[in-house]
């Protein structure tokens, strides 16, 4: 009902002209649906730990450079499938053996749907070629380091005024040798092609859907586990709903109730409720909200192992944080409503004044609720990133916070998917919600000043 | 203006005191002397941390009445026995007897009960000096257990043999136990032939102790008439039934230490720091970031508001607008991480030959040294606070400049703008003339609200570049449980805050003569 009659409101009907508001809207939408995809296990905590790549794999827009590309090439055949591969020949019986495999997927990757004894037969040709491969790319190394000196010796040499021949006969064979070992070498990449055509047909990258999803998974790259960036970022948005929904819900509610008690009832509600404001307004906002983080330590809600809980020290700190802003408008609000004729008709009549307070009053502050409710979201998920990164925030699940603060080091060498994409993905949602929120203040609060 | 400040201060006492007692109770939530020396410390060394640091007085009233002491049941050894709930051990009971000096058999007996605490520990105090601290297994009713004998026709277990080289023997129990504890009798039994054991049962209650002896030299504790006694102390429930008053509490203290300026509570780390000292330390290092900080956002903020406000509504007006709101909507710390990688860790890197920022850290700039020397290096300034303050800048100009912007526009529609704009003035000149002047007060309102955080810092900043400023110190100490710093600073912040608040009101009053302090 009260609801009803706000969408039918004038300022409504404003913001409903107004387009980028309703562009907001629709980001906002989306936001909210990836967040309920992640929230009814479309994402799985498990998922946003679980390797799919090696390390810090660039996304999508970095053309991989040959350096990298031999990197990679070397840690999939080495660093992962070696160990599990080699498990597996030493495996006693069968199930261990089928073990071994299952630890060589990535994601949706696993090993080809093969005959054990054939999976490590190909892992022998495989070993193989990467041997002699790896064998070469030293050699190419040594050699190219060797030339260098030896042709540095060699132009001083014969910089001298009276050069040794026999010095520069010597050099000349050593630099010939390295050169013919260069030749040599140049048939790793080759060699390399083989061993990913090999690798590729040990642990094919699945087709059809498993496919899409692994694919997708590394649009982004990997964090620095491995893990997909992509999916921490989906599974981080739900995350920032749960706590933007939360605490605003929370603080709107607990603010426009006090706000309106003590604007409407006056005397001492309303120094009783200011008292608690100013108490808390006076505390600086960060300050506070780590001393109420703090009061949970140690409690059940102080535990990893149980996500959904582990939230609920913020939701407190917010909340009890963030509802002062909104109790003072209301109150002002409130206090003009007081005077009006419609009141004074509803006292007159002779209702209880519960009862014109939960009717007549809070029902003409909604757009300010509204307004309220869009500031305080952000000011939540702008929240949850400095208090994460104090190490007061979320704990034990990856949020927009937890991995801008995590991405510090990999910022200093250089890899910036990690905090891109958690700042991209809160860009866009902070700047859908600064947008509405202007865009309701100007609806139906034009003579404010922010 | 006299008159108004002091009914505002008088206005702002109970504001003050509410702001004291929430941090002080927020952070008495869990008990803080166990916060700070973690799980696996002892009871001995909880109990004297927490004499030492001033904490075994309640912090406002005892909360023990509805704790609950120790309950009094009717079964086992002498008729009752005592049972408290396990918790962190500040509720005890003490035996006490007089003996000859020897070696005793310490053997316990008490009643079976449901839920009883798998490791009861007794501390064994000879005379003053604290032995050993067995543990009792109470889960395993007595009688059921090994090596349980039978003396007297009551079953009891062994739990210590000690050597006792004064006269008296004192054991203390307490709740810090994983269930319920259950103190009944205990029997002390030489080991020497021909000599009688001693029973000490829960019934041989003696004479009120003197509270303050308690702990100290049980020798003097005044004993029953056959020589022994025991005590339950049901935490400081019992101590304030020997006359604490109502304001010998952790909050009065706190408070009296406020109002007087005491600023020698020391901090709980290993370095003791007496709280003004890390306060005078680290008020210079805050102050030499937001200082510069606060100046220049406002002053571009204004600026580019103006500029904002002459071309209202054409583009440079929109672009400058959406620069901010974009700018908004990115996280302070991004614009640190960034900051910091282009301005320092980027150059350093690639060796660059001018390198002028310091990727993190702070070296005093100005001030005096030991020797009563002034010095003042502005070099070092630049190094080591230049690129924080730009990105404080940089972050800040985008609330800024939106809040100023909305303030000029605002102005833009009073009537003495169209008056001045008819007599012909040139819009330059209203737009920096009249409209600057009337727009102040919105200005300064917005000034002096950012001045408390003038000591508080920009507390991310200074964790990111590691300054050891007012931030910086209050975060580490909420980390490391540092209870008397976070208490101290809160009480200088939050005093600071309500100063500048009476002041704004005074500046408004001197700027604005349509003002009126009543």
């Amino acid at each position: 009902m009260m609801l009803k009659r706000f969408l039918r409101s004038r300022g409504m009907r404003k913001l409903r002209r107004n387009r980028m508001a309703m562009v907001a809207s629709a980001v906002i939408g989306l936001y909210a649906l990836v967040a309920l995809f992640a929230l009814f296990g479309g994402v799985s905590l498990d998922d946003t730990k679980r390797r799919v790549w090696r390390e810090n794999t660039p996304g999508f827009l970095q053309p991989m450079s040959k350096e990298i590309a031999d990197y990679t090439l070397d840690w999939h055949a080495d660093k992962w499938l070696r160990p599990k591969m080699e498990a597996a020949r030493r495996a006693s019986d069968e199930r261990s053996r089928q073990f071994s495999f299952d630890t060589a997927a990535l994601g949706q990757r696993t090993l080809a749907d093969l005959p054990g004894d054939e999976l490590i037969a190909l892992w022998d040709e495989a070993a193989g070629i990467y041997d002699e491969w790896r064998e070469l790319q030293d050699t190419a190394d040594e050699a190219n380091e060797e030339l260098e000196f030896f042709r540095i010796d060699l132009d001083a040499e014969r910089a001298k005024d009276a050069p040794d021949q026999d010095m520069i006969e010597e050099l000349e064979g050593e630099i010939e040798y390295y050169e013919g070992q260069l030749e040599q070498a140049a048939r790793a990449p080759e060699l390399a092609a083989d061993l990913r055509a090999k690798l590729l047909e040990l642990h094919p990258v699945p087709t059809g859907v498993p496919g899409m999803v692994y694919r997708a998974k590394l649009w982004f790259g990997t964090d620095s586990k491995g893990a997909s960036i992509i999916i921490k970022g989906l599974y981080a948005t739900k995350i920032a709903f749960q706590i933007g929904f939360v605490t605003a819900v929370g603080a709107v509610l607990i603010g426009t109730l006090l706000g309106a008690a003590a604007g409407f009832f006056g005397r001492f509600v309303d120094e009783a409720v200011m008292w608690i404001v100013s108490t808390l307004s006076s505390i600086p906002y960060l300050v506070l909200l780590a001393v109420l983080v703090v009061m949970f330590r140690g409690s059940i809600f102080d535990n990893e192992a149980r996500p959904a809980l582990a939230l609920v020290p913020l939701y407190a700190a917010f909340g009890m944080t963030f509802w002062v802003g909104t109790c003072r408008v209301i109150r002002g609000e409130v206090m003009k409503i007081k005077e009006l004729e419609y009141v004074q008709a509803a006292t007159a009549i002779g209702f209880a004044r519960p009862y014109i307070v939960l009717r007549h009053v809070v029902p003409n502050t909604v757009h300010l609720m509204f307004i309220n409710f869009s500031l305080l979201f952000i000011a939540a998920i702008k929240g949850e990133v400095i208090l994460s990164f104090l190490g007061l925030g979320v704990k034990g699940q990856p949020s927009w916070g937890i991995m801008i603060a995590h991405s510090k080091d990999q910022v200093s060498s250089g890899f910036f998917w990690e905090i891109l994409t958690a700042t991209a993905l809160m860009f866009g949602l902070v700047l859908a919600f600064n947008i509405l929120s202007d865009a309701l203040q100007d609806a139906f609060d034009p003579k404010h000043v922010s | 203006m006299w008159a108004y400040v002091a009914r505002k201060l008088l206005y702002n006492i109970p504001v003050y005191l509410g702001i004291l007692f929430l941090v002080m109770a927020a952070l008495r939530v869990n008990d803080p002397v166990y916060a700070f020396l973690g799980k696996s410390a002892s009871q001995d060394i909880i109990d004297t941390t927490r004499r030492e640091m001033g904490l075994e007085t309640p912090f406002l009233f005892d909360v023990a009445f509805w704790r609950g002491p120790w309950k009094e049941r009717d079964v086992g050894h002498g008729g009752s026995a005592m049972v408290k709930g396990g918790g962190n051990g500040r509720f005890k009971v003490t035996w006490t007897a007089a003996i000859e000096p020897g070696e005793y058999e310490l053997l316990a007996t008490w009643p079976e009960m449901s839920g009883a605490a798998t490791d009861a520990g007794i501390q064994v105090f000879d005379s003053a000096r604290a032995t050993e601290r067995p543990e009792i297994d109470q889960s395993i009713p007595v009688g059921e257990g090994e090596g349980d004998v039978e003396v007297g026709g009551t079953s009891w277990r062994q739990f210590a043999t000690i050597r006792f080289e004064s006269r008296t023997a004192r054991l203390v129990m307490t709740n810090k136990a994983d269930g319920r504890v259950i103190a009944d009798a205990i029997m002390l039994r030489p080991t020497e032939e021909g000599r009688e054991p001693i029973v000490l049962d829960n019934a041989d209650a003696g004479d009120d102790p003197d509270p303050a002896t308690l702990g100290e030299d049980p020798g003097a504790e005044a004993l029953g008439p056959d020589g022994r006694s025991f005590e339950a102390v049901g935490n400081e429930w019992t101590a304030s039934k020997f006359g604490r008053s109502l304001w010998d509490n952790q909050y009065f203290a706190f408070l009296s230490r406020v109002f007087t300026l005491n600023f020698e509570e020391r901090s709980w780390r290993s370095d003791k720091r007496p709280l003004g000292g890390i306060l005078a330390n680290a008020i210079p290092k805050s102050l030499s970031i937001t200082v510069p900080t606060i100046i220049l956002s406002t002053i571009i903020g204004i600026c580019i508001a103006l500029i904002s406000a002459y071309f209202r509504g054409r583009a440079a007006d929109r672009i400058l607008v959406v620069i901010a709101v974009f700018g908004m909507s990115i996280s302070y710390l991004v614009y640190i991480i960034f900051g910091q990688y282009w301005g320092a860790a980027l150059p350093q890197q690639n060796n660059a030959t001018f390198q002028p920022f310091a990727i993190s850290g702070y070296e005093g700039w100005i001030g005096f040294r030991e020797g009563g020397e002034f010095y003042f290096t502005p070099g070092m300034w630049v190094q080591y606070c230049l690129l924080p303050v730009m990105i404080g800048v940089v972050v800040s100009i985008g609330y800024d400049t939106r809040f100023y912007r909305a303030v000029m526009v605002e102005e833009t529609n009073r009537d003495y703008i169209v008056t001045a704009t008819a007599k012909g003035a040139t819009k330059p000149k209203i737009m920096f003339v009249h409209m600057l002047k009337n727009a102040m007060i919105p200005v300064i309102t917005r000034v002096m609200s950012t001045l408390p955080f003038l000591i508080t810092g920009s507390i991310l900043l200074e964790m990111y570049f590691r300054i050891p400023g007012m931030g910086f110190e209050l975060i580490n100490a909420i980390n490391s449980t540092d209870f008397p710093v976070v208490q101290g600073f809160v009480a200088v912040l939050a005093a600071f805050f309500i100063v500048t608040i009476i002041l704004t009101d005074v500046l408004y009053a001197l700027v604005d003569p349509r003002v009126r302090l009543s």
